[in-house]
C-alpha cells in the first residue's frame, strides 16, 4: 500500500509483477535493473531461487525522481508463479498499488496464463480489491519465440483469453531482449500514480 | 511436414522448454520425440539417438523429482530473512509489537524455526505470552512436529505460563475459541501458516462443490445473539473454500466467528439448490484498503456437504 509522507513530500508505492511460472517476471526485473540504472536505487534481491525458479519473490527499489514536487519511490516485486506457492504469492501481492501481469506467449502456457489471472482475481478479492479497478497492464511476453518458429499464441488469442473483460492496456514483449519491458512498466506506473492521485491527492497537496 | 522435419521441430521445442525450466512440457516433448524416432524405419544411429533421448528424459524426471521433494523453504540466509522482515512486517511503533510482528512475518514465509526462536522470549511477556504460545504451537504443527508441540504445551502449563484452560485450547481439545483484544489478534496468521489450506484449493481431486451465492450461519456462542441464522453473501469461492465479507457494523457476528470455530448447521444457497453442512472458519482478517476497507473477510471451508 502506498505511503505518502506529506512533510517530506515523498510517496512510495508497490508494483507487483504477477503471472504464471516461467513466464519471465524475474527477467523483466533483471532487465529493469540492468537498463534503468539511473532509476535503480538498490540491489535486485532474489529471495530465494531454486535453480532459476523464484520461490519467494524478487525485489527491486527504483526512484522516479520528482513528479509535481513529490519524490516518487517505487518498490518492484515479482511473485513465485508456480501454483504450489499460493500462500507466498498472496503475501507478496498484499498492498500492491499496481500490477503488471506477465503472460507467456507460448501455446503450452495458455491454460497457466488463464489460471494465473484467475488466481490474481481471487487474491485481490481476498484483500477487498477488484481486478477491474486496480491499475493493471498485461504484458504478452516471449514474442521473440514466434520469429524462431516456436508455437506461440497470437496476440488476438491472448487478448481473447485474458483481456476480453478487463480491457486494460496490453503490450507485446520480449523480456530477454528488453522489448516492451519499459513500455509495460511505464504504463503501469502512469496508471498507478493517477490512481493514487485520486486516493491520496499526493501531487496536489 | 516430413518425419525428419517433424523430429527436428519436436526436438527444438523440447530443448526450448527444458532451457526455460518448463520441465513437464519438455518431458512430454521428449517422450513424443522418442516415439517418433523409434517409429522411424531405417534411421541412421537410431539406437544412439534413442539412448540420448532417454538420457534427457531421465535427467528431467530427476529434476522434477527434486522440485517436488526438496524442502526448499528452510534455507534462507540471515540477511535475506532481515529483508523479508523489513519488507513484509506491518510498521509498529512499539518495539515489542514490532519484534512480534517480524517473528510472525518469518512464519508466514515458512521460516518456522526462526519464528519459534523469536517468539519464545515473548512467553515471559504478560501482553504477548498467550499469542506467542499459540503461534509457536502453530509453527510446530506446520513443521509436522505435533508431539513436540504437545510437550511444550504441557511444560508451559506446568511452569504457569498458560492456564489449564488455555492449554486445553492450544491442544485443540476444547472447541471454545480464544478471544483476545482485537489489536492483539493476528487473524490471518493461522491461515497463512496453514499451507495445507492453500494446497487443498489447488487439489484437483477435491470433490467439486457447486457455486454458492450465500450461506446461513447459526451463531451459538453468544446468548445475546438472535438464534435465527445469519445470512452472508459469498464474495468468492475456490472449491470448498468460501470467502465472505462482513460489514464492520456487524460487530456481534465478527466477534463470534473466530478462527478455528466449527460451524455446525450451516445452510448453503446455490442458484440451483440449497444444502446443509458444517464448516470451519479458516481465517478472519480486516480489509485494509479499497472500498471495503474496515470490513472483515472471513474464509470458511465447507465440510462434508450433504
Amino acid at each position: 500500500m502506498a505511503v505518502f509522507n506529506i512533510q517530506t513530500r515523498e510517496i512510495e508505492c508497490k508494483i507487483v509483477f504477477y503471472g504464471p511460472g516461467r513466464g519471465g517476471k524475474t527477467t523483466n526485473l533483471e532487465y529493469v535493473h540492468k537498463t534503468f540504472k539511473k532509476n535503480v536505487t538498490g540491489d535486485l534481491v532474489s529471495i530465494d531461487t531454486q535453480g532459476d525458479r523464484t520461490l519467494f519473490f524478487d525485489f527491486l527499489p527504483i526512484g522516479l525522481g520528482k513528479i509535481n514536487g513529490c519524490d516518487v519511490k517505487v518498490q518492484l516485486f515479482t511473485v513465485p508463479g508456480q501454483p504450489q506457492y499460493a500462500s507466498t504469492r498472496k503475501l507478496v501481492l498484499k498492498g500492491a498499488d499496481g500490477l503488471v501481469f506477465v503472460a507467456d506467449s507460448l501455446k503450452v502456457q495458455r491454460k497457466n496464463n488463464i489460471l494465473s489471472l484467475q488466481d490474481l482475481n481471487d487474491n485481490l478479492k481476498s484483500y477487498g480489491k477488484s481486478i477491474f479497478k486496480v491499475p493493471l497492464v498485461l504484458q504478452y511476453n516471449k514474442r521473440d519465440l514466434e520469429d524462431e518458429g516456436f508455437p506461440v499464441l497470437s496476440v488476438d488469442q491472448l487478448d481473447k483469453d485474458l483481456n476480453r473483460q478487463l480491457k486494460v492496456p496490453s503490450f507485446t514483449a520480449s523480456a530477454i531482449k528488453g522489448d516492451g519491458v519499459g513500455k509495460s512498466l511505464k504504463k503501469c506506473l502512469e496508471h498507478t500514480l493517477q490512481h493514487l492521485q485520486k486516493e491520496l491527492n499526493w501531487a496536489g497537496k | 511436414m516430413g518425419l525428419k522435419e517433424k523430429i527436428h521441430s519436436v526436438n527444438k521445442e523440447a530443448s526450448l522448454y527444458k532451457s526455460q525450466g518448463m520441465y513437464e512440457e519438455a518431458l512430454d516433448k521428449y517422450k513424443e520425440l522418442l516415439k517418433l524416432v523409434s517409429g522411424y524405419e531405417g534411421l541412421k544411429n537410431k539406437s544412439a539417438l534413442e539412448k540420448q533421448i532417454n538420457g534427457k528424459i531421465s535427467e528431467i524426471k530427476k529434476r522434477l523429482n527434486f522440485y517436488e521433494n526438496e524442502d526448499t523453504k528452510n534455507d534462507i540466509s540471515e540477511d535475506k530473512k532481515e529483508i523479508i522482515k523489513k519488507l513484509f512486517s506491518e510498521k509498529k511503533d512499539d518495539p515489542d509489537y514490532k519484534k512480534f510482528e517480524e517473528a510472525l512475518t518469518l512464519a508466514r514465509f515458512g521460516q518456522f524455526e526462526d519464528a519459534v526462536n523469536d517468539l519464545t522470549p515473548f512467553l515471559e511477556n504478560k501482553t504477548f505470552r498467550y499469542e506467542a504460545a499459540s503461534n509457536i504451537v502453530q509453527c510446530y504443527r506446520n513443521m509436522e512436529k505435533e508431539t513436540e508441540a504437545e510437550k511444550l504445551i504441557g511444560k508451559w502449563k506446568k511452569d504457569g505460563i498458560i492456564s489449564e484452560k488455555e492449554a486445553s485450547v492450544l491442544s485443540g481439545r476444547d472447541e471454545q475459541l480464544v478471544t483476545v483484544p482485537q489489536e492483539k489478534i493476528y487473524p490471518d496468521d493461522m491461515a497463512t501458516l496453514n499451507e495445507s489450506s492453500d494446497k487443498a484449493a489447488f487439489d484437483s481431486d477435491s470433490p467439486e462443490i457447486m457455486e454458492i451465492e450465500s450461506v446461513g450461519i447459526k451463531l451459538t456462542g453468544n446468548e445475546n445473539i438472535n438464534s435465527d441464522p445469519v445470512e452472508l453473501d459469498v464474495s468468492f469461492q475456490t472449491g470448498n473454500h468460501l470467502s465472505l465479507i462482513i460489514s464492520s457494523k456487524e460487530k456481534n457476528i465478527i466477534d463470534n466467528l473466530d478462527v478455528g470455530l466449527k460451524l455446525n448447521d450451516m445452510c448453503f444457497y446455490s442458484p440451483i439448490a440449497v444444502f446443509k453442512s458444517s464448516g470451519i472458519v479458516l481465517s478472519k482478517h480486516r480489509i485494509e484498503s479499497g472500498p471495503k476497507k474496515g470490513d472483515w473477510c472471513l474464509d470458511i471451508e465447507i465440510k462434508n456437504p450433504t
